[in-house]
């Protein structure tokens, strides 16, 4: 249960020449001081459960420090060796640890505290750790145990449906599409709408350096009040990452873990047979062809894990090896990627002294195929054969309109590749000055390379690849983010009053590198993207046939923090926080902010007697800000701007402005109050949180026309518009049944957003964002934009439905006789839910365990441009139309825009359901066995008749949710079967 | 006391490290050039300048001024086609007459303009800044600027008149059109004695003397239009000066002007610049061509068919008219010679419940059915003025004719007209043009006549609009355009700059 970090002291500098020869200071220091020997002798005692009273059997007790330990007997009874100064540590599976200094006793009895204990969870909150009840923001807690399961590739869906407020969201099945994960709704558009991720203490550090199956537990810190300490990063929530570490009193354990995962299309966009298409009016090529049986498969997944650890004496380690060969439903979409983890942790100086080390190292191979390959198998010739007369030698069949290509061609002749690199390592010294007083130095490193390998043979028709006898492309970037931190963190009872402070100072820096070619005409299809000197786009010398480009960044961050927490009698609670934070981002006019965050809790069950398990207040206020993408946007500066060959002589290379320099550029700010409520009944068997949070985001920033001349570019980002929200968190649990043979728990996570833009930039009210795009619904703009309306408004011309001739009738709104979008158009539905929910159940009979996993969102709309493009019969003409229940066989029109198109997209999923069975073995040799099966996505309840009803975050724009873009990939579903086994 | 000593060390290692605590968050800019940038070249000095003609490049290829001027006109428009080109009715708007605030085209000339204009004035004030002889490259910039200028005065009227960089108005308001009309005069009357003579070599695609002349020329023609006082005279005279200076003529075959590689015509005085290979913007291909056009040109990409001639305007051309020959029609063929068949030609039923009238085999009528929402695919006379080389990619190479000789001629001819309907040498200078054309003279010149030569010389180059104010038949009706308000002379002032400029003030009628 000891998932704590025990963040220590120090405070400190910053450059990293200086810190090298800083983390030794400590250690020389430290090293002078030596450790008391004493003599040991024979201790016995007892271990119970706290709850009911009844003998532990096989609870493991260490000497701390030392290698020394035993287990408990049948009655629960022990014995070892150790001496007064020495502390005992007991941990056992399902229980809290305890620490015992042994003193003078010779025997010493225990009580272990159960570890569903709510109240005496210990929390990470950043910068140290804190216990549950003396949390009084919102932080959600997941640990391991809560994950979902399944084909499970990336950390973001371990939390899906887990927490309330968390939105998690990947329309379709994209093995390498990464989860849109949104906390409480929007709270920018400017600028970072996703999480700060920080990774064992490695603040903005990846979810791909590290495998879902090396997490221990994730918690969220969900208001102001508690992401404050987070400053310019804290506005859109912070996701706290705990890798699993080997615990003191663990002994030496192996861990492998197997699934295989078979994955196939749950749900294509329906189109027409090839007699449809005819009767539709198409013309008939003589062919059938099935393009999405065509561009589809069972996608075949396994995974691989194995990981040892255990505790030696002063030290621990766990180290860990995962291999994910993961196949996506498109063909060639998917990734191989092995992952390693090594976690070390050593104790000196009586334990006053912890080093601990952690190193993560990725490379994940991944194969790409364009989206348009599914695109256009839903559109393309059902009659069309894939080659012309059915003969490879005579090439592939390709359509008379521009606006598709033969899909299979793109899937065969374009290979799209990636390499990706990544190693997290990280280093952390702390040391215990004297009891309560620690200082702690932490250094991380997260580097990162991605290498993309793209090459368009010069039979494909695709892009701009077209013609072109061949295009290679290769792309490449480093990524470094480097992050020094000295912390004091200060613990200490008065009396009543317990104080658990922090301070520290932090200093990180971002840097980017890449590098583009591109070459074409290539003499051979052959060498693909592995020799670009043989193309000859070189040696004509346009841009169009051959290119680079390379670009370097950087960015820092610096900042001076603090936070105390007041807990008085374990009924009172206070935590103050304050960030100084200064980025290299910032003009030289704002340089440097402030960011702070009050909260308080009244535990009500001590304070006031209530008859309740648990029943705690919670109020919080918090200050925290978001910063811009953009890194040097206060600066002027120059890029390429055009090239001329003058004169028919020599080229001459042009410049241009990039931006408007702004040297009040700042970050975003957010305030937000939150209001909870944790409350347990029943034995805590009904326990649950209720929060109320209201938001206010101000200084949005924006990109915003300003004219030219003066300015030199024609937009400027500015710090203006202003956002504001609020919503409404329940988390339920019920352990409905708790028998030692049959158990139930089950859980409800329930979450409402409401989302509002107060200002635009001051002078517009509202715009239109969201162009659906050509051919022929080319600036149609869907989403509304505007002051004092929800983010999110899908706008339609309304469709009432067919005349006798089969054309639509709209309702002309200001009736003048023409319909547009302009004048015609009324809200037809949001983007953005109301509300969702998920249903957790978990189930244990014998040793069999069955959990599943219901997760919906409710109230959200979505415009289904496949259908607004191609759902007509005159599509036939260049497509195979869409067929959706709504195709309508007696419109003579084609495509158009209006609220037709615009469906209502509340569902309800079956995320997953996974049975077990856990083998029992009397042989001590084998810890664990249990063999799993798991499915996910078994059913979706919904009317929406695109391929994917989730959430759509966003189109071009976080402003422009709710758009269903037709380049998607399908939505999936998945069985796996799989194995853990502990030795 | 050993915790006290602990504490002490702890306590002035914390200390020591606050106070050299690194604050500085200055960061290096690697990638970017900044104003301190040293350069390798002393060419920058010339590449600066031809900055300055960047934005006519993206105006004039595509999505700009070709749009405004020539789709609003009887001479063409973007007929939607069964879906493609329909874009929410836009194309649609334009050509009646019905255009939004908003409208992209409208927006992207007014930058063009505008930023344009921005540069000239920021390149001026840095060269005047430096210690060498600039008055050769300020005079060409102030010439530069004066065509922005000119553009935006024909398209919205009055706009904000701002010569200055670093002192100019955060927020300028507009001038009257005379004051900006008589600020370009007295700018170009000012620079044209220091202007180059050769209108090529260096000096190919930039301002010259006899770019500046005619570009006053056509000022004066429309002077009327701009100020309400006629300048007939001093538009003859100036074209007089362009045509004395002679370093233009005619050249034999009017579509050599407007090849591939017509840097040799000896008629055109100042073109837009296009090099495909440098990110070229001029895709009239793309624009105009049926996708299976592809075939007959060898293009890496089926084209979008969207511009088409009208049909009244096609049929404005003479049967003998050499000029004919910028409209593609009738059947196409493949490079092979085979005729291309498009299937959609028998299935398309357009809103009247019509067949395309000649079936499958891919033939460009004149006819076009309708504006929107189901004109045929191969209906319209397809706009074949600049010459298509085979196997283009997305760009074209021809440089675009902003001044042309021909069109100087022609506002001699029309100015002298105006003064006096009898005039011979207007009916000698129109007789030249014809004569290139292979047809009869006219005499004597009537206004339709006038206007109708004018209209096909110039077809396409980007003025029919300017020509139709001037002539008064903007606001008629013609096919199906119905709109007759005069306001629609002028383009709105976008949106977009409405909202960046809180000074501006919106043109009446929008």
């Amino acid at each position: 249960m000891n998932k704590a970090k025990q963040s220590k002291p120090l405070s400190g500098r910053a450059t990293a020449t200086a810190f090298r020869h800083l983390l030794l200071t400590p250690l020389l220091l430290l090293l002078l001081s030596s450790a008391l020997l004493s003599q040991t002798r024979v201790i016995t005692g007892t271990v119970q459960s706290d709850e009911e009273n009844i003998p532990l059997v096989g609870v493991s007790i260490q000497v701390k420090g030392t290698s020394t330990g035993t287990i408990t007997d049948i009655d629960g009874k022990y014995q070892l060796e150790a001496a007064n100064d020495d502390v005992l540590v007991f941990s056992y599976i399902g229980y809290q640890n305890l620490e015992e200094t042994v003193g003078e006793r010779s025997q010493v009895d225990v009580s272990l505290l159960s570890a569903s204990e709510l109240l005496d969870e210990v929390v990470v909150i950043g910068y140290g750790t804190a216990e549950r009840k003396e949390i009084t923001n919102s932080v959600a807690s997941v640990d391991a145990k809560d994950f979902n399961k399944g084909n499970v590739n990336d950390p973001a869906q371990l939390l899906q449906g887990k927490v309330a407020g968390l939105s998690i969201a990947k329309p379709g099945g994209d093995p390498n599409a990464g989860f849109n994960i949104r906390l409480r709704g929007l709270s920018t558009f400017g600028a970072n709408s996703q999480p700060l991720i920080v990774i064992d203490g490695v603040l903005g550090g990846s979810l791909q350096t590290i495998d879902p199956n090396d997490i221990e537990s994730i918690e969220v810190l969900k208001d102001g009040s508690a992401a404050a300490i987070y400053g310019t990063r804290g506005a859109s929530g912070v996701i706290i990452v705990t890798t699993k570490r080997a615990k003191v009193g663990d002994g030496a354990r192996i861990d492998f873990n197997s699934y295989v995962a078979t994955e196939n299309v749950a749900k294509f966009v329906q189109n027409s047979t090839p007699q449809q298409y005819l009767e539709a009016g198409g013309v008939d090529n003589g062919s059938e062809t099935n393009w999405l049986d065509m561009l589809t498969r069972n996608g075949l997944t396994q995974v691989y894990n194995l990981s040892a650890y255990n505790s030696i004496g002063s030290g621990n380690y766990r180290v860990s090896v995962n291999y994910r060969d993961v196949n996506g439903v498109a063909l060639n979409s998917g990734f191989d990627q092995i992952n390693g983890r090594l976690s070390l942790t050593q104790r000196a100086m009586n334990d006053k002294l912890r080093l601990s080390f952690d190193l993560g190292v990725t490379k994940r191979n991944s194969q790409f195929t364009p989206y348009e390959t599914l695109r256009f198998a839903i559109i393309a010739d059902p009659t069309a054969p894939i080659y012309n007369n059915n003969n490879p030698d005579d090439g592939y069949w390709e359509p008379n309109t521009p606006e598709y290509h033969n899909p299979y061609a793109i899937s065969q002749e374009v290979t799209d590749q990636g390499i990706f690199k990544t190693l997290l390592g990280n280093i952390r010294v702390d040391y215990e000055l004297f009891n309560g007083l620690s200082l702690g130095a932490f250094y991380s490193h997260q580097y990162a390379n991605d290498l993309r390998s793209q090459y368009f043979s010069s039979k494909t028709r695709f892009t701009s690849a077209s013609g072109q006898r061949g295009r290679a492309n290769k792309f490449t970037e480093d990524r470094k983010n480097e992050l020094f931190e000295f912390t004091g963190t200060f613990k200490r009872n008065f009396g009543k009053l317990s104080l658990n402070a922090v301070a520290g100072y932090s200093w990180q820096e971002f840097l980017f590198e890449n590098f583009n070619a591109f070459n074409t005409n290539f003499i051979t299809d052959d060498l693909l993207f592995n020799a670009l000197e043989l193309g000859l786009g070189t040696a004509v010398g346009s841009d169009a046939t051959a290119g680079m480009n390379s670009q370097k960044e950087e960015s820092r961050l610096i900042s001076f923090f603090g936070r105390t927490i007041f807990n008085f009698d374990n009924k009172y609670f206070l935590s103050l926080a304050l960030r100084r934070e200064g980025s290299s981002k910032f003009g030289p006019n704002n340089r440097w902010g402030n960011f702070y965050s009050i909260s308080g809790g009244v535990d009500l069950v001590q304070a006031a007697n209530v008859p309740m398990d648990v029943l705690k207040l919670r109020v919080g206020y918090g200050v925290t800000g978001n910063l811009p993408n953009q890194n040097y946007e206060y600066r002027t500066r120059l890029s390429r701007g055009s090239r001329t060959f003058f004169n028919s002589q020599r080229y001459l290379q042009g410049v241009n402005f990039a931006s408007n320099p702004n040297p009040n550029l700042k970050w975003e700010q957010k305030a937000e109050t939150n209001i909870g409520l944790d409350f347990g009944f029943m034995d805590n068997r009904i326990n649950g949180a209720i929060d109320y949070y209201v938001r206010n985001t101000t200084d949005v920033l924006q990109s915003i026309s300003v004219p030219v001349p003066p300015n030199f570019f024609p937009s400027t980002l500015l710090n203006i518009g202003e956002l504001k929200s609020n919503g409404l968190e329940v988390t339920l649990n019920y352990a409905a049944i708790q028998g030692p043979s049959f158990s139930y728990n089950t859980g409800l996570v329930f979450s409402t957003f409401n989302t509002e833009l107060v200002t635009l930039d001051g002078e517009r009210e509202q715009i239109f964002i969201g162009n659906l795009g050509p051919p022929g619904l080319n600036g149609i703009n869907v989403i509304r934009v505007a002051e004092g309306q929800p983010i999110g408004d899908i706008m339609a011309p309304l469709y009432e439905g067919l005349n006798d001739d089969g054309q639509r009738i709209i309702t002309d709104q200001n009736g003048d006789g023409t319909i547009s979008q302009e004048d015609d158009a009324v809200v037809v539905g949001n983007g953005l839910p109301d509300f969702e929910l998920s249903w957790n159940n978990s189930v244990q009979f014998g040793n069999f365990d069955l959990s599943a996993v219901i997760r919906g969102a409710f109230g959200h709309s979505l415009v289904n441009i496949n259908r607004a493009y191609y759902e007509s019969p005159a599509a036939a003409n260049n497509y195979n139309p869409v067929r959706t229940k709504y195709y309508l066989p007696e419109l003579t029109e084609s495509e158009n825009w209006n609220s037709y198109y615009v469906e209502e997209a509340d569902f309800v999923k079956l995320d997953n359901i996974t049975l077990g069975y856990n083998l029992n073995f009397s042989n001590a040799s084998v810890r664990s066995l249990r063999f799993y099966a798991s499915a996910q996505n078994l059913f979706v309840i919904t009317g929406y008749t695109g391929v994917d009803p989730e959430v759509h975050y966003s189109y071009g724009s976080v402003l422009a949710p709710g758009v269903d873009d037709r380049n998607s990939y399908f939505r999936t579903r998945t069985f796996t079967f799989g194995i853990n086994l502990g030795l | 006391m050993k915790h006290l000593i602990k504490f002490k060390t702890g306590a002035s290692v914390f200390l020591l490290l606050s106070f050299v605590a690194c604050t500085d968050l200055d960061t290096e800019i690697y990638s970017d050039l900044t104003p301190n940038t040293e350069y390798t070249t002393t060419d920058n000095l010339l590449a600066a300048i031809l900055t300055a003609y960047g934005p006519l490049s993206n105006s004039y290829g595509n999505n700009g001024l070709f749009e405004v001027q020539e789709l609003s006109t009887e001479t063409s428009a973007a007929p939607a086609k069964f879906g493609p080109w329909d874009d929410g009715g836009i194309w649609a708007r334009l050509h009646r007459h019905e255009w939004e605030n908003n409208a992209w085209f409208i927006n992207n000339t007014w930058n063009m303009c505008f930023s344009g204009i921005s540069t000239c004035n920021r390149l001026i004030e840095e060269f005047q800044a430096t210690s060498g002889d600039v008055t050769a490259a300020v005079n060409e910039l102030r010439g530069v600027r004066a065509l922005y200028l000119f553009t935006a005065m024909d398209l919205w009227g009055g706009v904000p008149l701002v010569t200055t960089f670093k002192t100019a108005e955060a927020n300028p308001s507009r001038a009257s059109r005379t004051e900006v009309y008589n600020y370009i005069e007295s700018e170009l009357l000012d620079i044209i004695p220091s202007l180059p003579d050769n209108p090529k070599g260096e000096n190919y695609g930039r301002i010259n003397k006899w770019a500046a002349m005619a570009l006053l020329a056509r000022m004066y023609l429309n002077a009327e239009v701009y100020t309400g006082t006629p300048q007939w005279q001093k538009a003859a005279d100036m074209a007089q000066m362009v045509i004395d200076g002679g370093q233009f003529s005619l050249q034999t075959d009017y579509l050599d002007n407007y090849i591939t590689r017509n840097e040799s015509s000896v008629e055109n005085i100042l073109v837009v610049s296009h090099s495909a290979s440098s990110g070229g913007a001029f895709n009239m291909h793309m624009r105009t061509l049926h996708p299976l056009s592809k075939e007959t040109y060898g293009f890496t990409t089926g084209p979008w068919n969207g511009y088409t001639a009208l049909e009244e305007f096609y049929n404005s051309f003479e049967e003998d008219d050499k000029r004919r020959d910028i409209f593609i029609t009738g059947q196409q063929y493949t490079l092979s010679g085979e005729p291309i068949q498009d299937p959609n030609g028998a299935i398309e039923i357009d809103s009247k419940g019509n067949p395309d009238p000649d079936g499958t085999p891919l033939i460009f009528t004149p006819y076009i059915n309708e504006l929107t929402p189901k004109a045929f695919s191969q209906s319209g006379a397809r706009i074949g003025k600049y010459e298509f080389a085979t196997g283009l990619d997305l760009a074209m190479d021809n440089d675009f004719p902003v001044l042309r000789y021909g069109e100087v001629l022609l506002v001699r001819a029309e100015a002298l007209w105006r003064m006096d309907n009898g005039n011979r040498e207007a009916v000698e200078l129109i007789r030249q043009i014809r004569e290139r054309a292979g047809l009869e003279q006219i005499d004597p010149l009537t206004e339709d006549a006038l206007y109708n030569e004018i209209q096909r010389e110039l077809a396409f180059e980007a003025q029919a609009r300017t020509v139709m104010i001037r002539y008064d038949r903007f606001n008629n009706t013609w096919w199906e355009k119905t709109i007759t308000d005069p306001n629609k002379n002028l383009f709105p002032i976008p949106t977009a700059q409405l909202n960046g400029n809180p000074n501006l003030t919106q043109n009446p009628g929008y």
